[in-house]
């Protein structure tokens, strides 16, 4: 693959989460994502900035603004972590919900403690 | 009136298989879920469109007919001359026109439902899984309370001469299934149950009063069963066997949003952990 070729850094999904990963066309001028025509919002942000920044509206909105907005309302007014599968670049944009599965499987790695017995590197 | 106009163009800008469903209000079968959704937004702006402009064109039938009434005994008792009488008859002739306007713009009225559940659940399924993802639906997008969903009247016995009918509606709306972009399965339905109390009585002055109640008991019910080879012991309860969530809920006036139903297919996954993500597509 190109290097020259950028993959959107957007989020699909709802219960769960998974990179977008189509081919971009502009980057968020707010978090620098970059970011495919599908995931654009007006005034050049993201849809997911455009959410952040306009969450008051209504869940009954026709189009694709809405799901976004309530995507993220969803996740903050239910409490509700979704699952996050796929390869996600940490960094700008990612909040700690998107990051929810890399963590509680690294809290996994750490409990696990060495078998009795096990030879040790020293 | 502008509404009215605005209807009326989206209503030309329906295709066939739009016009089909807002003739018989029910789609049914198995098709990609973006098709769907293009098949079914169009709908829900006309719908939204269509609210707006009845509640206007009725607001102006009425006006007009008051107005015409007034003008008629106006000019009668005056008495006024006989040009005098064009404006109440044109304002007649209005509150017809709106009226029948009004009947029209009623009979292409789909469900609320359509605006308010069934295209943000569509949305988020569209998101949740491929564009191309099959979604086998049954949606069901007339009144609660027509005939063919009766299903028990009784007549009651009022206190004071008053005339009590009981009648229960039942209207299985929507129901689905769908495979979602992690391979986990998902069924849905959604079920209203309605109870219209129509209290009749006869004042004294011999006037007959009826008051209308409704009382609805709506139940979301979903099934999710997460495969096996993506999600870990954590979620034994919801990998392997389907686990099956209900939710009633029971209001004078029904949700006006997906959340119940979005909430149940969240209960599912709260506890699951991803023991190996499912292999990324490129779109």
């Amino acid at each position: 693959m190109s290097p020259f070729i950028h993959r959107c850094q957007c989020l699909r999904g709802f219960f769960t989460l998974r990179p977008c990963d189509a081919e971009t066309t502009a980057a968020c001028t707010r978090c620098q994502r970059h970011v495919c025509q599908r995931h654009l919002g007006a005034l050049g942000v993201c849809v997911d900035c455009a959410a952040r920044a306009d969450e008051d509206r209504l869940f009954t909105e026709e189009g694709d603004a809405w799901f976004y907005r309530s995507r993220h309302r969803y996740y903050t007014t239910q409490h509700y972590r979704p699952v996050t599968w796929g390869t996600i670049p940490v960094g700008a944009g990612y909040d700690d919900y998107d990051l929810r599965s890399f963590e509680q499987r690294a809290t996994d790695d750490d409990t696990e403690s060495v078998p009795s017995g096990a030879l040790e590197d020293s | 009136m502008l509404k009215l106009l605005s209807v009326w163009s989206l209503h030309r800008a329906l295709g066939p298989e739009q016009r089909r469903v807002l003739a018989t209000k029910k789609v049914d079968g198995s098709r990609p879920l973006a098709e769907l959704v293009a098949l079914l937004r169009p709908l829900g702006r006309l719908d939204a469109a269509g609210n707006v402009a009845r509640r206007q064109v009725g607001g102006g039938a009425v006006a007009a007919g008051v107005a015409a009434l007034a003008g008629g005994w106006i000019g009668l008792a005056l008495p006024a001359p006989g040009p005098f009488f064009a404006v109440p008859a044109g304002l007649a002739v209005l509150c017809i026109g709106l009226g029948l306007a009004w009947r029209s713009l009623r009979r292409v009225d789909l469900s609320d439902n359509l605006v308010h559940v069934a295209l943000p659940l569509l949305r988020v399924l569209e998101e949740e899984g491929d564009p191309r993802t099959m979604l086998t639906l049954t949606l069901d997008l007339q009144r609660a309370d027509v005939a063919e969903k009766l299903v028990d009247r009784k007549s009651l016995d009022g206190q004071a001469g008053r005339k009590i009918v009981e009648s229960l509606y039942r209207d299985p709306w929507l129901s689905g299934r769908v495979v979602l972009a992690d391979g986990a399965r998902l069924s849905f339905a959604v079920v209203d149950e309605v109870r219209e109390r129509r209290q009749t009585r006869r004042n004294p002055r011999g006037k007959t009063k009826t008051k209308i109640k409704l009382r609805y008991w709506r139940t979301y019910r979903a099934a999710v069963e997460l495969p096996d080879e993506h999600y870990g012991a954590a979620a034994a309860k919801t990998t392997g066997a389907p686990v099956k969530l209900s939710r009633v809920v029971k209001a004078d006036a029904l949700p006006r949003d997906p959340l119940p139903l979005l909430d149940l297919v969240a209960e599912a996954y709260r506890g699951a952990t991803l023991k190996a993500p499912p292999q990324e597509r490129r779109s």
